[in-house]
């Protein structure tokens, strides 16, 4: 199926009153690109989009309800309405209409499926259900720095993302479903031994509360980083204008990019020596030397001794001996004197085969120093990385001196901000940390800290309980059942995500210019990228991008869907060169592009697409701020058939108006 | 059966659950630990009621280090005993005390206490030079090599 945006409408929102029409086709992509000048909606509209298409609008509290409320006049009600094509055999419309009422804080929704008529609720149609979720919608609808996040290491968007497209949140629903029958029923059952199972049921009880507990706290925490990583974001953004305002140039980045490749090349050789390491026999020649004089004397001691096993079971079928003559009990006490020196068949094969190893490895690595280089190389690259850090941190010190104190606000905020997060990050980990509860800690539930971990003890209990009851037939088959799922969810997603990484790795060569050293190594969590083996940690700011698009594309392909790529500053940490390319390549990543642009990513990358047949140039811009006059008088001047005024905003889609008019900051 | 000591897994915390570097299992401290006690001949017998099992067999990543493993321990703990390397009856004695075809370590149930106790000394010993444990993984292996790694096996 494939699913294209329409068109969408704003009425009493934080954005100017509009109706913006996208473009589309059947066959080939389109490029639509909306500017606005910042302050103006468009994360906004984002949001908007976003929050219909994966039902979060319906879930909204009053504070986030009221927080879309236009900032002048004193309307208590808005609108926004979205309108979908679904295409499949035919086309068919989908709209969603959210009706808000800021005085309440409340929001209602409105489906309109093909020939049915509106109806109240946000109801997507059951066969698009499944992707017009969070995980899902958010694989098309890059928010902020999404490109970033997929890739990044401690965060799990990309599993996410593939959990919520290839049904397996279903899964884990349906597990969670048996769990509770299991325990349930366990409930029920009448003991069938002395124990005392009342104890364990109150016991296990008070570990399922405490995994409740922490499981909750960890969604709240969790809501709580994504409120947090928002400000990071928009402090980082805003530190960085006072920055470049004050300097009027691009250093920052530049000591950023540069601190980032150093960072890698500390994760690049430390995991080198890491590998090295491993292996103990490279810790020292002498070591190898001296191991393998001592495995010359094992041969020559003849230890182990092959026969030891030949003789035993000569003596135990008592048939005689190998030269003939009778096996008497002198003779048998003699054979066993002497195989006794032999060792036995167990140790014999350890023997050989460590006896084996210590050859080959000193024929391999006898004249290594692979590991000293190693190390060498880490010390170098440590050191490279401290000089970046520290010239980072001495420019932002600079800058912060040279702010106005209201500025110098900002960079106080941000460094609090960040800090706020890590702790949230940390609590967050502990949260998740899966390990076993020590024995002597069962009646401490309140000193456990993670949800796994008190939900493993709950699992245990209730299956010993299981076992101990009438219902014991109902807790192995329990355990059998829950074991094939698991099993084959874990094989599943192993083999999506090694299917995943291959398709991904495909597109990045069809859109990064050849001889890009970066590919996607394998899905872990995240998207982990490296280049022959040895991992980093993200590559330029165009390779990430590509390989964000990639990865989109490849899930959706996967799941045999198509949706329109909607980006938020889709080419802000690209150079001019890469955003011609990106540019030239952009219409045939998806079927439909919908871009939210800025005045800075326009150099280069309008070049690039200006030979592409379909792309839709959109400019929209409020009529109640004096920045925005000399629009206003621009579009006043054009044919009024060619834009769209409304009570407070304009909207055009003439090229020549998007071409001249450079819309960013104020 | 792999153990350490609650002292241990508590030093070691920031780093095995930090971000970055390469250490990122309890197992990885462990192995740190052990290559330094082995290295140095250091062991100190681990009390079981102050320590914790990490992993009850080798964590995957290591599988192909286990004859490795079981060779350096033997190898060590004969030279740091005073033994005779070369004397037929000890090494006997000791391959048979110290090496089991029959669990996945590839170690008796008593060369598994004795490995344990090793990692415990070489856990004392890197405690010795650093109070807390390092948790930037890269600048910690950098810390390990600089103090202790041109020492071992000596």
């Amino acid at each position: 199926m494939k699913v294209s945006i329409d068109e969408i409408e704003t009425k009493g929102l934080r954005c100017p009153d509009s109706r913006i029409i996208f473009k589309n086709r059947t066959s080939g992509g389109v490029i639509n690109l909306l500017q606005m000048p910042n302050g103006t909606g468009k994360t906004t509209i984002i949001q908007l989009i976003s929050a219909s298409l994966n039902g979060d609008i319906a879930k909204w509290t009053p504070k986030e309800v009221k927080a879309f409320k236009i900032k002048t006049g004193e309307s208590i009600n808005g609108e926004f309405r979205i309108t979908l094509s679904l295409e499949t055999n035919s086309i068919k419309k989908l709209t969603f209409l959210t009706r808000f009422n800021f005085a309440d804080g409340v929001t209602d929704i409105y489906t309109t499926r093909g020939d049915i008529g509106e109806e109240q609720g946000w109801l997507p149609p059951s066969e698009l259900k499944q992707f017009f979720s969070e995980g899902c919608v958010d694989v098309f609808c890059f928010q902020g720095d999404k490109t970033k996040d997929i890739i990044d290491e401690s965060k799990n968007d990309a599993e996410i993302t593939i959990k919520a497209f290839f049904g397996f949140n279903q899964i884990d629903k349906f597990l969670e479903d048996i769990k509770k029958y299991h325990r349930d029923t366990i409930e029920t059952g009448t003991p069938i031994t002395k124990e005392n199972i009342k104890a364990k049921e109150l016991q296990a009880k008070s570990w399922e509360v405490r995994a409740i507990t922490l499981k909750e706290d960890y969604d709240e925490k969790f809501l709580e980083k994504k409120v947090v990583d928002k400000n990071v974001e928009t402090l980082f953004k805003s530190q960085r204008r006072i920055i470049e305002a004050l300097d009027g140039s691009s250093e920052q980045e530049l000591l950023d990019s540069k601190y980032t490749s150093a960072n890698n090349e500390v994760i690049n050789k430390s995991n080198e020596s890491w590998n090295d390491l491993k292996n103990p026999l490279l810790i020292s020649s002498d070591l190898l030397t001296r191991l393998y004089v001592f495995r010359d004397s094992l041969e020559k001691m003849k230890l182990p001794g092959g026969s030891r096993s030949f003789f035993e079971e000569l003596i135990r079928e008592d048939d005689g001996c190998i030269c003939g003559e009778e096996l008497t009990d002198s003779r048998i006490k003699n054979i066993k004197n002497q195989i006794e020196q032999y060792l036995g068949d167990d140790e014999a094969s350890v023997v050989n085969s460590i006896k084996t190893e210590i050859s080959d490895s000193y024929e391999n690595l006898k004249n290594s120093n692979s590991l000293k280089d190693d190390f060498k190389a880490l010390d170098q690259a440590l050191e490279n990385r401290d000089e970046a850090f520290k010239a980072k941190e001495d420019y932002l010190k600079k800058m912060k001196e040279l702010a106005t104190p209201e500025n110098k606000q900002i960079f106080e905020e941000y460094e609090k901000i960040v800090e706020q997060r890590l702790k949230l990050e940390n609590i967050l980990k502990q949260r998740l940390k899966d390990y076993v509860v020590e024995t002597s800690q069962l009646n401490n539930p309140d000193g456990c800290k993670s949800y796994i971990a008190a939900e493993n003890v709950a699992e245990k209990l209730y299956n010993e309980i299981g076992t101990i009851s009438d219902k014991q037939g109902i807790s192995e088959s329990y355990k059998i059942l829950k074991k094939v799922i698991n099993s084959a969810k874990h094989n599943s997603l192993k083999e999506i995500k090694v299917k995943l990484a291959d398709k991904t790795n495909e597109k990045i060569v069809e859109s990064l210019p050849s001889g890009s050293e970066i590919e996607v190594l394998n899905i872990e969590e995240h998207v982990k990228l490296g280049w022959n083996g040895t991992s980093q940690s993200e590559g330029s700011g165009a390779q990430n991008i590509i390989i964000a698009y990639s990865f989109a594309r490849s899930v959706l392909e996967e799941a045999n869907i198509e949706f329109p790529l909607i980006v938020d500053h889709p080419f802000t940490q690209i150079d001019r060169k890469n955003r011609i390319n990106l540019g030239k390549k952009l219409g045939s990543l998806m079927h439909q592009f919908i871009g939210f642009l800025i005045d800075t990513e326009r150099a280069g990358f309008l070049e690039g697409i200006e030979d592409q047949t379909d792309v839709c140039y959109i400019s929209m811009f409020s009529s109640q701020l004096e920045g925005n006059k000399s629009f206003i008088d621009k579009i006043e001047a054009l044919p009024s058939s060619e834009f769209l005024k409304t009570d407070n905003g304009y909207v055009t889609y003439n090229k020549d108006f998007f071409i001249e008019n450079e819309m960013g900051d104020h | 059966m792999f153990r350490l000591h609650n002292n241990a897994r508590k030093w070691g915390k920031d780093l095995v659950q930090g971000d970055s570097g390469p250490i990122k299992i309890e197992f990885d401290l462990y192995y740190i630990f052990l290559l330094v006690g082995l290295g140095l001949q250091k062991k100190i017998p681990l009390d079981q009621t102050l320590s914790g099992e990490i992993v009850r067999n080798y964590p995957k990543s290591y599988l192909s280090q286990k004859y490795k493993i079981a060779m350096l321990l033997l190898y060590t703990d004969l030279e740091e005993s005073g033994f005779d390397v070369s004397n037929r009856e000890i090494v006997k004695s000791k391959i048979q005390e110290t090496f089991s075809a029959n669990s996945q370590t590839h170690l008796t149930e008593n060369a598994g206490k004795l490995l344990n106790n090793y990692a415990n000394g070489g856990f004392e010993a890197v405690r010795d030079k650093m109070n807390r444990a390092e948790p930037d993984g890269a600048v910690f292996l950098s810390i390990i090599n600089q103090e202790f790694l041109p020492d071992l096996f000596r």
